[in-house]
């Protein structure tokens, strides 16, 4: 009994010690991405070729599913609001504020990072994890080209600007959307601009910051875990699927924990409980 | 092949471009090439020979030469510095004048050849115009009669080129950069009779202006080429590149334990 308690404890350990290391690990490979890029003679053109890319694929051509799956969750946040402004009695003027808040501050960023991720993010980790396997890596650390200038520093800032961009898109199309479904449910009966005066009274610059670094940090650990996944595939062309599977989970799990942080972090609440 | 065996004299007074002191490597793969207690030293306008047998697979080797894995003991030095340390914006400086010719995977996929050829160089910020006059006069001088397919082979993927102008296209980018050391693994493994003068033509030249070749040749599956200068050879015994104390019986090798043919 005292051996199987051990035993435990020692598994228990290793797995702490394993999610320590790969949480410092990413923690740093981001670090080194933000110096990298902070340094004007990493931008040589072939990097900034890889950064335009990346950045056409992950966010201009992510642009109408984003739009779609935006307009999804817009209608589907009007018809939850307006059953709870019915059920709970407060007025309709309160939907605006509420949606609002709700958009900017969790869905948007996370919607962002969920359609980066599952467009991109997997395809990144692909790539790199067919590139390692091949042998293409050595092939340029042959020729003095560093991998994490060419390969990993262009596309995680590529995936960081990309969930902003996207973000922000999401943001106004669920806005929108939520209007007009609003406006047709008769739920919501201001004209657009009172709507949008409404909006705008609400919005104060701690949004834009939580905003901003939640969508930036998010993706940035998204992109980083999918790079590292996939340029850290040892063997043969067969380990690519694993790693890029694995990849998808670990960004999502580290989206998810970043924007849980960051919320209590910025907002100095959990749940219904003020800390404090 | 008629091969030119004098003694590299010329070669011995040059400064080394490679020094190996004391190098032991050893992987676990059954083609790789080991290393035991190795020392040996590659000069200015030496060619170096090493005959492989055919399971032989020298591309960890050469990775070890260049950096990219580090020795189990003993030093490396390329052109008097060696690959430790945490400094790797040097290193990648260091390898960005040393030309490589591989005998497997040698290309970006996702790059065209042209791309893949130029992304060296001007990812070390070579001017553009220089790059392209560079690779017109490379394109020109290796590929004899085969331009317009080379020339053609440039815009495509390297998967949709035919191996033996691939492996033109290959010398290309060894060659462009004005390399220091030149490595070959298994050059002449596609490449057609009559493209062999000129790329013996261009290797010539290059050891005269002070490049190092390192030649990783075939045990007679692989064509064999002749050069005019002096050709130093190093010698494998049980798949290893063994140091002085293995050779005390050998009859030829030189005071850095590779043997001299």
């Amino acid at each position: 009994m005292h051996d199987l308690f051990w035993r435990m404890a020692e598994a228990l350990g290793e797995v702490c010690v394993e999610q320590f290391n790969r949480i410092t690990s990413s923690m740093a490979a981001l670090c080194a991405t933000i110096v990298l890029a902070i340094r004007p003679r990493s931008w040589t053109p072939p990097v900034r070729q890889v950064f335009a890319r990346q950045v056409l694929f992950s966010a201009v051509d992510a642009i109408p599913a984003a739009l779609r799956f935006a307009a999804a969750v817009g209608i589907l946040l009007i018809v939850q609001a307006t059953m709870w402004v019915d059920m709970v009695g407060v007025a309709s003027e309160v939907i605006a504020p509420m949606l609002w808040r709700l958009i900017v501050r969790e869905i948007a960023p996370l919607l962002a990072c969920l359609v980066v991720i599952g467009r991109s993010g997997i395809a990144i980790s692909t790539e790199l994890g067919a590139m390692r396997a091949g042998g293409e890596v050595e092939v340029l650390d042959s020729q003095g080209i560093d991998p994490m200038t060419y390969l990993v520093m262009p596309r995680v800032l590529a995936v960081m600007l990309s969930v902003f961009c996207l973000a922000v898109v999401i943001a106004v199309t669920m806005t929108v959307t939520g209007y007009v479904v609003g406006s047709l449910m008769d739920a919501i009966r201001t004209s657009w601009s009172g709507f949008f005066l409404e909006i705008s009274h609400n919005f104060d610059i701690e949004d834009l910051v939580f905003f901003a670094s939640k969508t930036l940090i998010a993706g940035g650990f998204a992109g980083v875990i999918c790079c590292l996944e996939g340029i850290g595939v040892k063997g043969a062309m067969t380990d690519v699927p694993r790693a890029t599977s694995r990849a998808g989970i670990r960004a999502l799990t580290a989206v998810f924990a970043v924007s849980a942080t960051l919320s209590i972090l910025f907002y100095d609440r959990f749940l219904i409980f003020k800390f404090g | 092949m008629i091969m030119n065996r004098q003694s590299p004299g010329d070669t011995q007074s040059s400064p080394p471009v490679l020094e190996l002191d004391q190098v032991s490597f050893r992987r676990r793969g059954e083609t790789s090439i080991h290393m035991d207690r190795f020392s040996a030293s590659v000069r200015a306008g030496q060619l170096i020979k090493l005959g492989l047998m055919r399971r032989h697979d020298p591309r960890d080797l050469v990775s070890l030469l260049i950096g990219l894995h580090h020795p189990h003991a003993g030093t490396i030095r390329y052109r008097g510095r060696d690959w430790l340390g945490l400094n790797y914006s040097r290193h990648f400086r260091m390898r960005s004048r040393i030309g490589r010719v591989f005998a497997g995977s040698a290309w970006v996929q996702s790059l065209t050849v042209r791309d893949n050829i130029r992304l060296a160089m001007s990812h070390h910020g070579v001017d553009k115009t220089q790059i392209k006059a560079q690779l017109n006069e490379w394109v020109e001088r290796l590929s004899g009669s085969r331009v317009p397919e080379v020339r053609h082979a440039l815009r495509n993927r390297p998967s949709f080129v035919e191996p033996s102008v691939l492996q033109i296209c290959q010398f290309i980018r060894a060659f462009i950069h004005q390399p220091k050391l030149l490595i070959f693994e298994r050059p002449l493994r596609y490449l057609v009779d009559e493209a062999q003068s000129n790329l013996v033509a261009a290797i010539e030249d290059l050891r005269s202006g002070g490049t190092s070749v390192l030649w990783f040749t075939g045990d007679g599956a692989d064509p064999e080429v002749s050069f005019q200068g002096a050709v130093s050879h190093w010698t494998l015994t049980n798949d290893t590149l063994c140091g002085d104390d293995h050779f005390r019986e050998g009859d030829s090798h030189n005071q850095h334990g590779g043997t001299i043919a």
